[in-house]
Order: C-alpha cells, then structure tokens, then sequence
C-alpha cells in the first residue's frame, strides 16, 4: 500500500459511521424472550375457560331432555303405537279403504294423545279455557 | 466457539463494532433502516444465549450482518439503491466533504464497497475480510486497490 492510499484511509477515517440505535434492555429483552410463550398460554387458558362455560352450561339441559323422553315413553301404552305411527298418512289410508266408518272413531282416539287436554292439569290451555 | 455470551459481553461487542457493522449493513442495503434491523436481529440472536462465543469476535459479526442483510435483501427481492440517508457521521467544518464522501461510496460496486467498509471503518486487516467474503486475500486486496483508485479520482476534485 503506498502512501496515497494511508493519506485516503485517514482521510476516510475522520467521517466515522454513525452509532445504530441502543440494544434493548435486560429488562425488554426478557420481556420479548417470554412474551410468545406467554400470549400462547393466554389462548391456551381463556381456551379451557371457554370449554369450561360450555361444558357447564350444558349440563342442565340433559336431565330435561331425558326427562321429556321419559314421559313421552309414558303416555304411550304398552301394545299401542306411537302417536306420530298412528297419524300417519299411510295408516290413516289403510284404514279408509278398510273400514271407512271406524276413520272418525279412530282420530277421536288418537287426537286424545296428539292434542292437548284443556281439561286435565293447570296448564296456560286449562288457565285458557276458564278464561 | 466456545463459551456462551453473556448479555454484558454483548453490549461490549454492540459499542466496540455496533457503528463499523451498521456502515457495513447500510452498505450492502443501501436503506439505513433495513441495515439497523439487521444488526438488531444479529445482536438480538446474540442475546438469546443459543449463540457460543466466537472465538474471533469481528470477522464472525462481519459474517453474520452480511448473511442477515443479504438475507434480507433476498426476501425484499429488489436492488434498492443506495439512498441519501446519512451513515456516515460528519465532523463539525466537513459536512460538504462528507456529503461527497458518501456519494463516491455510492459510486462504487458493491464488492469494492464492502471491501472498503471493512477495511477503514471496520479496521480489519485484509485476512479477516477474505475471511467473512470467503474469497481469496489476493482478491479482497485487488478490489481493495480499485476501490481506493476510484475514490482518489471521484474525490479529487473536491
């Protein structure tokens, strides 16, 4: 290197680069280390706390559901068919080109178990009626 | 490498070269903010404790800015010029000279600029720098000689 090129390196050197921004501090920097681990265990928990509400608040609705199974197994008398087999198109036909006269006798007997009875029970149709 | 940095000998190694790294970066990137996000994300990795000691401190920090800014440059996937903003600090009675400074760096190629980055403001002999450029000494000391050439022409006449 010749002595140009020393006199142009010094030249150089007085412009010294400019100082970057500060690193961040220990405090920061433990802050940005855990701050993943942490946003992920905050969905993790308000994740379990969501399933935990929902859990919960299914809870009573299964008692009712099988309850009213229960009951409406009840209303049916052994031997017979469901009221929903009773009404049905294909039977109420059946029964027409059977024995015409016995229809009527028939949806008597079952509107019995498909409509409600006004006169049983202290229902809104009972309170209703009285109206 | 040897035995891992503590966040002390980090921000010992970020005063003594943090201002020759960002020239470097803002060399190789042309955009000020790019390259002090570059040297944020080397010394950060530094920081996290998953990095040894390198056994020769300046030429592994040369290395790393250089694979992070021109991983960097990759993923912006376009040459950005070298822009106005100033990385070079000017003394008080040369603000002229240094505008003219940094336009003959700008003026260089790129290898002959990173050259020049290293060997003046980085201080780092001709060995270290083949060793971050993983090229011949041979080769760094010739682009070395034709950088100094262009800026004696460029920088004559002011």
């Amino acid at each position: 290197m010749n002595l140009d090129n020393e006199k142009l390196e010094s030249y150089l050197r007085q412009f010294r680069p400019r100082q970057p921004k500060p690193l961040p501090g220990k405090g920061k920097l433990l802050v940005m280390r855990w701050r993943v681990p942490a946003l992920a265990a905050a969905v993790a928990a308000v994740g379990l706390f969501v399933m935990f509400l929902a859990l919960r608040g299914s809870k009573p609705n299964r008692p009712m559901v099988v309850r009213d199974k229960v009951l409406h197994q009840q209303e049916v008398p052994a031997g017979e068919d469901s009221p929903a087999q009773q009404i049905s198109l294909g039977r109420l036909n059946a029964i027409a080109k059977q024995d015409p006269e016995k229809l009527g006798a028939h949806l008597d007997r079952v509107s019995r178990n498909i409509l409600p009875d006004v006169r049983a029970g202290h229902g809104v149709l009972k309170t209703l009626s009285a109206e | 490498m040897t035995a891992k940095l503590r966040y002390e000998d980090v921000q010992e190694l970020y005063q003594n070269h943090g201002a020759a790294l960002l020239a470097y970066a803002s060399a190789l990137l042309g955009d000020r903010s790019a390259a002090e996000d570059a040297l944020q994300q080397v010394f950060l990795k530094l920081l996290s404790g998953r990095v040894p000691a390198p056994a020769q401190a300046r030429p592994y920090l040369f290395r790393a800015v250089r694979n992070t800014a021109l991983n960097s440059h990759r993923a912006r996937a376009r040459i950005v010029p070298l822009d106005d903003q100033q990385w070079l600090a000017r003394p008080a009675g040369m603000i002229d000279a240094g505008v003219e400074v940094e336009k003959a760096m700008r003026a260089l190629p790129q290898e002959q600029r990173e050259v020049v980055v290293m060997r003046v403001w980085g201080e780092m002999t001709l060995e270290e720098i083949a060793t971050v450029l993983d090229v011949p000494a041979n080769t760094v000391a010739s682009r070395y000689r034709y950088a100094l050439d262009k800026l004696r022409e460029i920088l004559k006449d002011t």
